[in-house]
């Protein structure tokens, strides 16, 4: 998602991220610097020594250059202890990979002290954060009382507001000492990427007209459910199957439960097909949005993908941002983290993204039940689209994320064809959707 | 502690340190003012900021009491003082001037001081005080008094070492005595470098002047400004130069 053209934050466990105006490599050194090295109070006391300076500069006739030299006889200590002292730690912490949107991550982290001096005002806080990831507190969390080789267990929370892959570079130790205008540091760079998944409540009953599909040959280690008739071996219980299969001589013999497992060449197979067309036209309001609907879109999709995979559905997902994601999910095949894994990367589109999608449906038609299409808009392109996936045989559903709930074309004028559409709006969204 | 709106706050007093400096600041401007015509103001508006730690009454959360108080307490003050009639092209040079907007901005630390705000989290409240002392003391510098200056500003820098320490920092563990100690000589030294430096200064004063007027003036560039009885060619880029033409 592009970047507002605004100032970035100045919270010290932020980064600077792709602003507009802080693009060349001195302009992001002296930002860094800004936030990072000085503390809130410098940057007040920076202001102020600048008054100090500008008007004292004029004459020494006037004794304004007297509060001046007091400034920057403080800034000269400060800056000279910097460079003396810096802490002396060692850190070692563990992040979860993944996490959805809305939720506050926990990082454990262990601190020991190594330094022979005895840590001063010492703050552990988060190196580098992405914008879209906050640090509670902001100003991070303060270190207790150390001596050298003592430990302590710090617990700092990062709070993730958007969807998306994000790349956390680790934490710092940092200390303001002696007068907690300038911040030396200790920094251990430990990148690591974060999956931030779409946030989501479950739907509980999706509308689908359906019908099982022959899959020829089945589709390889699916779990097999009742409506299978070709034995094909034992495996281990997985969480979901159905107590039915197992085989209670298997699981005797190898001490653990053991389900038969079967071919199964007639099943539910869903295809989710997520409209990422944000037009490059749209300016200003207009795309803030599009946007708004196309992050609705995506939570959505990932609540219909999750209500298809725990109806026993072979799910296939379909987007297309600047790449074009396909996966089959569902009944072991792949699991909702992997749909979501997906959903929480995906990019909004400048382009129509029906070319990409539609060759790659297209070799899947003659199996498919049922395509659910999580569109931004209904106008001609996805009236066609549509049209065609119908005349494939295939029944298809048609959900619109809209705030504004306009439209190009009427919705209810093709109720006839794809039963009632839906537009969804920010407040009906929120408070959640039981059933589409 | 609650707010009018009955918020939780957890510190609603303007931080000892900060009044301390702000206090410093006003005894700066009265002391360096002229006093006939402002005499009671600024020990008026002294008492008022230290009343906050009397009471634990405070401004209500609507904007326009501050603003009304802030009109009655500006009035009151261009009342006494005066609002001055030479329009001056460097006001902020003006003793007058910089007297008025010294007081103005006392007043305005005092509404500060006065409304509902949480000193100990955000850094914001504390920044802005910590301006307007900053402010007060440069009006307050616009002075010939020497003496006055010099023991009232290493008090209120101080004074600001002490206010800094607390902006909206996490809270810390258990203070350490030598920890406490050792940043009190960090703070002795940087007072002591203020001192040398501005004793320094003081004494030098005219040589510096005289420096600062000699690189001003630039008399190596005087020859090459303006016109010239004797014109030469100086170090000049003429683009006919890289095609081989006048060298």
């Amino acid at each position: 998602m592009p970047r507002p053209a605004r100032w970035p934050p100045l919270a010290p466990t932020k980064d600077i991220g792709d602003y507009l105006f802080l693009r060349g490599a001195i302009s992001r050194w002296l930002w860094r610097i800004y936030t990072q090295r000085f503390t809130p109070a410098g940057r007040w006391f920076l202001l102020a020594t600048a008054i100090f300076v500008v008007y004292g500069g004029a004459s020494l006739q006037l004794q304004a250059y007297v509060a001046a030299l007091y400034a920057v006889a403080i800034w000269f200590v400060a800056a000279a202890v910097l460079l003396v002292y810096r802490p002396r730690c060692r850190l070692a912490f563990r992040l979860p990979s993944r996490i959805g949107a809305g939720q506050t991550l926990v990082a454990d982290v262990l601190v020991e002290q190594r330094g022979t001096l005895r840590g001063a005002d010492l703050l552990l806080l988060p190196h580098r954060l992405p914008f879209e990831i906050s640090c509670v507190p902001p100003g991070g969390v303060a270190l207790p009382d150390l001596r050298r080789g003592e430990t302590a267990d710090m617990r700092v929370r990062l709070h993730c507001t958007h969807r998306g892959t994000y790349t956390l570079h680790g934490f710092r130790i940092e200390s303001g000492f002696p007068f907690g205008i300038l911040r030396s540091r200790q920094t251990f760079h430990q990148p690591q990427t974060l999956l931030v998944y779409p946030k989501f409540n479950p739907v509980s009953r999706i509308d689908l007209p359906t019908a099982r599909r022959y899959q020829p040959g089945g589709i390889a280690m699916t779990s097999q459910l009742g409506e299978s008739f070709e034995y094909l071996g034992n495996r281990d219980y997985r969480d979901g199957d159905n107590p039915r299969d197992i085989d209670w001589r298997a699981t005797a013999r190898a001490q653990r439960p053991i389900v038969r497992e079967w071919v199964e060449e007639y099943m539910l197979r869903a295809a989710v097909v997520l409209d990422t067309h944000v037009p490059g036209a749209l300016r200003g309001k207009g795309a803030a949005r599009r946007r708004d609907d196309f992050e609705r879109a995506v939570s959505l999709s990932a609540a219909v993908s999750d209500y298809m995979a725990r109806q026993d559905y072979v799910v296939d997902l379909f987007a297309a941002g600047p790449n074009l994601y396909h996966l089959t999910a569902g009944r072991s095949l792949a699991y909702l983290d992997q749909i979501l894994d997906i959903l929480a990367c995906v990019e909004e589109n400048p382009a129509e993204p029906f070319d990409a999608i539609e060759p790659e449906i297209a070799e899947l038609l003659e199996r498919l039940s049922t395509v659910i299409c999580v569109f931004l808009d209904w106008n001609q392109a996805r009236r066609e689209f549509a049209l065609r996936l119908r005349a494939g045989g295939i029944a298809v559903k048609i959900i619109v994320v809209n705030n504004e709930q306009r439209t190009e074309l009427d919705p209810a004028a093709d109720a006839g064809s794809f039963g009632e559409i839906p537009i969804i709006a920010r407040e009906q969204f929120d408070r959640g959707l039981s059933q589409l | 502690m609650t707010s009018n709106d009955g918020a939780i706050l957890r510190n609603d007093r303007l931080p000892i340190s900060i009044a301390g400096a702000s206090i410093a600041a006003f005894a700066m401007l009265y002391l360096t003012a002229d006093r006939e015509r402002n005499l009671p103001l600024l020990p008026v508006l002294g008492a008022m900021l230290l009343l906050t730690y009397v009471t634990n009454w405070r401004l209500p959360s609507t904007q326009w009491v501050g603003y009304l108080l802030r009109a009655m307490l500006f009035g009151a003050i261009c009342f006494i003082i005066g609002i001055p009639r030479e329009s001056a092209a460097y006001w902020y040079f003006e003793r007058d001037y910089t007297t008025l907007g010294g007081c103005l901005l006392a007043a305005e630390m005092v509404v500060q001081a006065w409304r509902w705000r949480d000193w100990s989290q955000p850094s914001e409240a504390a920044g802005v005080a910590l301006l307007l002392t900053a402010l007060i003391v440069a009006a307050a510098s616009n002075t010939y008094k020497h003496r006055v200056v010099e023991w009232l500003v290493p008090l209120y820098a101080a004074l600001l070492i002490i206010a800094l320490r607390g902006f909206g920092t996490p809270a810390r563990p258990r203070r350490r005595p030598a920890l406490l100690a050792f940043r009190a000589i960090m703070a002795l030294a940087a007072l002591s470098t203020g001192y040398a430096c501005v004793e320094s200064v003081y004494r030098f004063d005219s040589r510096i002047t005289h420096l600062a007027m000699k690189l001003l003036n630039r008399p190596d560039l005087r020859a090459e400004i303006g016109l010239s009885d004797t014109p030469y060619l100086g170090k000049s880029s003429i683009p006919s130069n890289r095609c081989g033409g006048f060298r």
